[in-house]
């Protein structure tokens, strides 16, 4: 392989590898702890990173009334759009009554339970029973999908439950977290705040910026044409 | 229609990769004398009266991926690309072999480049020699990528790969001839050269002519039209996965050599006589995915992946997913792998030549999984195009709304029914390649082993669709 190609080569490696780093530098800006108590619990949510659109690693620490950690119970959490929750749900009136427990808006227990991948906010009596899952599963009718019942795994310490979630939306959020003790269920709301990501401008702009260069090279190093004058001239 | 080309570069008889294989004979009818297509694909406003406005769309997408709604399913440019175009383009291959490539956006970037700055470099050595181990590593990097990155899920991720390949193709066409990036580079230049070998169209020479013919005009190119992008030497030419059907070489020929015929699926892949083992298992490495593809998607993912953290001690999705891609990636190769080394006792070859050799029947068995599986996207989730794209041009619907196209049941049955189609082909075109290299006393000792892991590979396939799978948007 002759130098130019060996040049060239390396210069690509190097952009493609700041190009794939760059998501996830764009996003490592420091931690982010949410804490709400409802019923006796106090829940910690900690974030691994800010909260952004996309996957997001957290951390639940659960306490009792005693302040001691809550090791045997069952943790969930979904991600609720807070302004598409009230507009779409709120007039549900059948859906309020059939739920034992008031949430942050009319969220029937029951079927949360079993709407894994799908928004609570489009919910709405009339949909399909089908409807519910995001997991298609091949007998329903799938729906445009919006979150996810995700289910936590015990962390390291005791009272510690961590996974994965996905945020698909920026702005006022809800990270309802549902916590099954002896099988009795509690839900606890945490609203949070997703901030408008400025991702996008900046990676067009950077992807600019490499593509004017890779051209602006590649007009420097075109080989010129030989011309008769300068021939003329040597001979 | 601007020709984007070049004008044609000087090149070196003695530099043409001619292959070793002896040329097949076409038959059947040549479309290219029927005068709507023949006229339409010599005229100078084919391919790029399908390339402009391809390109006009990837634009589009390329700003709702960027600078549009941050949610996938609100995003259209989301919906375009993993509902509609992702699960359409196998689809494309079976029919119409490698012609995406013809009309790809990259490829009128690379040539738009190239043409205003090009510096036609000869493709470098090191891609000419490990050019599809490159793009191996690529298809297994990138797929690894999106579920650690998240890059389908997310209209910026998705962006950001299509502006890496952008960025590929402006580099590839500011510096180097023709389309060396679409040929040695591209993941998906590589997926669609093996499945071109298993498409329906052929693109050849007519032997007898070209036999006689000193001035290879369909390589260097003319006035007429430019030299082959993806360096193809129409006379010599043994197979489908370097040809984009673009229909240079028949405008340049002057002897009206060139031929497209229809062929039977699967055909190339019965007598190639000099398989590749990069090649052979791109073809393992691709089962493999769809694998990842579909187990990723189960209901069962979030169980498998709780018992992956309790096994690994680590709940890092990064160490868990790594691992399950990693055994989805080795089952199939283990599997080739094992049926080899059953097959070589019976044929007295090597296991690594057992392995080149066959790996080439997965191909048909791939492309149906991989066809099954984006079925699934497109016909459960399709009306998300409709939405989105109403939703881009401020008419908002669509929530609460089903996505589905098709019963459920049904998009189903199409799946069995891809998947028995894709079983069937390869184990067909095992049965056909152990025909064409071993005598009748080695044929069925060495055809048993594949089929069995074509069996095996069927039913895994037909498990993974049994089971309820996740929505794309």
């Amino acid at each position: 392989m002759n130098r130019f190609s060996q040049k060239s080569f390396l210069l690509l490696t190097v952009l493609v590898l700041i190009l794939f780093v760059f998501p996830v530098t764009a996003r490592a800006d420091g931690g982010n702890e949410l804490t709400q108590t409802v019923d006796g619990y106090q829940v910690t949510v900690v974030f691994g990173k800010s909260a952004a659109v996309g996957e997001n690693q957290i951390h639940v620490f659960v306490k009792d009334g005693m302040n001691m950690p809550v090791s045997q119970a069952d943790l969930d959490v979904s991600v609720v759009d807070l302004q598409v929750e009230h507009v779409e749900v709120q007039p549900t009136v059948e859906a309020e009554t059939m739920s034992g427990m008031s949430g942050m808006a009319a969220q029937p227990t029951a079927e949360v339970e079993t709407m894994s991948g799908m928004s609570a906010m489009d919910m709405q009596p009339t949909a399909e029973a089908g409807a519910m899952s995001g997991m298609s599963g091949m007998d329903e009718q799938p729906v445009q999908t919006h979150a996810q019942m995700i289910s936590l795994a015990a962390g390291s310490q005791s009272g510690e439950y961590d996974g994965q979630i996905s945020i698909e939306s920026e702005g006022d959020l809800i990270l309802r977290v549902h916590i099954t003790v002896a099988g009795k269920l509690t839900e606890v709301d945490i609203p949070m705040h997703v901030a408008k990501s400025n991702t996008g401008p900046i990676v067009l702009g950077s992807f600019f910026v490499v593509n004017a260069a890779l051209i602006a090279a590649a007009v420097v190093l075109k080989p010129k044409p030989l011309s008769f004058a300068g021939l003329s001239k040597k001979a | 229609m601007t020709n984007l080309i070049p004008t044609p570069v000087k090149v070196k008889l003695s530099n043409i990769q001619l292959s070793q294989a002896p040329i097949m004979q076409t038959n059947g009818t040549n479309l290219l004398k029927n005068k709507y297509i023949g006229s339409f694909m010599r005229s100078k406003w084919y391919p790029g009266i399908i390339q402009w406005p391809t390109l006009l769309v990837f634009m589009l997408i390329m700003f709702e991926l960027l600078l549009g709604p941050s949610a996938a399913h609100d995003n259209f440019g989301t919906a375009l690309t993993w509902v509609l175009w992702w699960p359409i383009i196998p689809i494309m291959f079976l029919f119409l072999g490698r012609f995406w490539c013809a009309i790809c956006p990259f490829a009128t970037i690379n040539d738009l480049v190239q043409k205003f700055v090009g510096n036609n470099r000869p493709v470098p050595k090191f891609l000419k020699k490990y050019g599809i181990w490159v793009i191996d590593a690529l298809f297994i990097f990138i797929t690894w990528s999106d579920h650690v990155w998240g890059i389908v899920e997310n209209p910026v991720g998705s962006g950001i790969l299509l502006l890496t390949l952008t960025t590929g193709v402006v580099a590839s066409g500011a510096f180097f001839e023709r389309r060396t990036f679409c040929r040695y580079v591209c993941f998906l230049g590589g997926l669609s050269g093996n499945y071109a070998r298993n498409g329906m169209l052929q693109l050849r020479g007519t032997p007898e002519i070209c036999a006689t013919c000193t001035i290879a005009s369909c390589y260097k190119g003319t006035d007429k039209a430019q030299p082959c992008p993806l360096f193809e030497f129409p006379k010599t030419m043994t197979s489908s996965a370097n040809c984009n059907l673009c229909a240079s070489c028949a405008k340049n020929c002057p002897n009206d050599s060139i031929q497209l015929t229809v062929r039977p699926p699967s055909k190339e892949l019965w007598f190639i006589r000099k398989p590749k083992l990069e090649e052979a298992f791109l073809s393992a490495v691709i089962m493999g995915i769809v694998f990842v593809q579909n187990v990723t998607m189960l209901k069962a993912w979030p169980a498998m992946l709780v018992w992956l953290e309790n096994a690994a001690g680590t709940t890092s999705y990064f160490v868990t997913f790594s691992i399950a891609f990693l055994i989805s990636m080795l089952i199939p190769i283990s599997l080739l792998g094992l049926a080899s080394l059953v097959a070589q006792k019976f044929n007295g070859e090597s296991l690594l030549q057992n392995f080149t050799r066959f790996g080439y029947a997965l191909i048909v068995l791939d492309m149906a999984g991989h066809m099954a599986h984006n079925l699934f996207h497109l016909l459960a989730e399709g009306k998300a195009i409709v939405f989105t794209g109403l939703a881009f041009i401020g008419q908002g619907v669509g929530h609460g709304l089903s996505t589905a196209l098709m019963d459920p049941a049904m998009i189903q049955l199409l799946q069995f029914g891809l998947v028995g189609l894709g079983f069937a082909g390869s184990l067909y075109t095992a049965y056909r390649i152990a025909k064409a290299n071993y005598s009748q006393e080695k044929l069925w000792g060495t055809f048993i082993p594949y089929a069995v892991l074509m069996v095996v590979l069927g039913i895994i396939n037909i498990w993974m669709f049994v089971l309820p799978m996740a929505m794309r948007m």
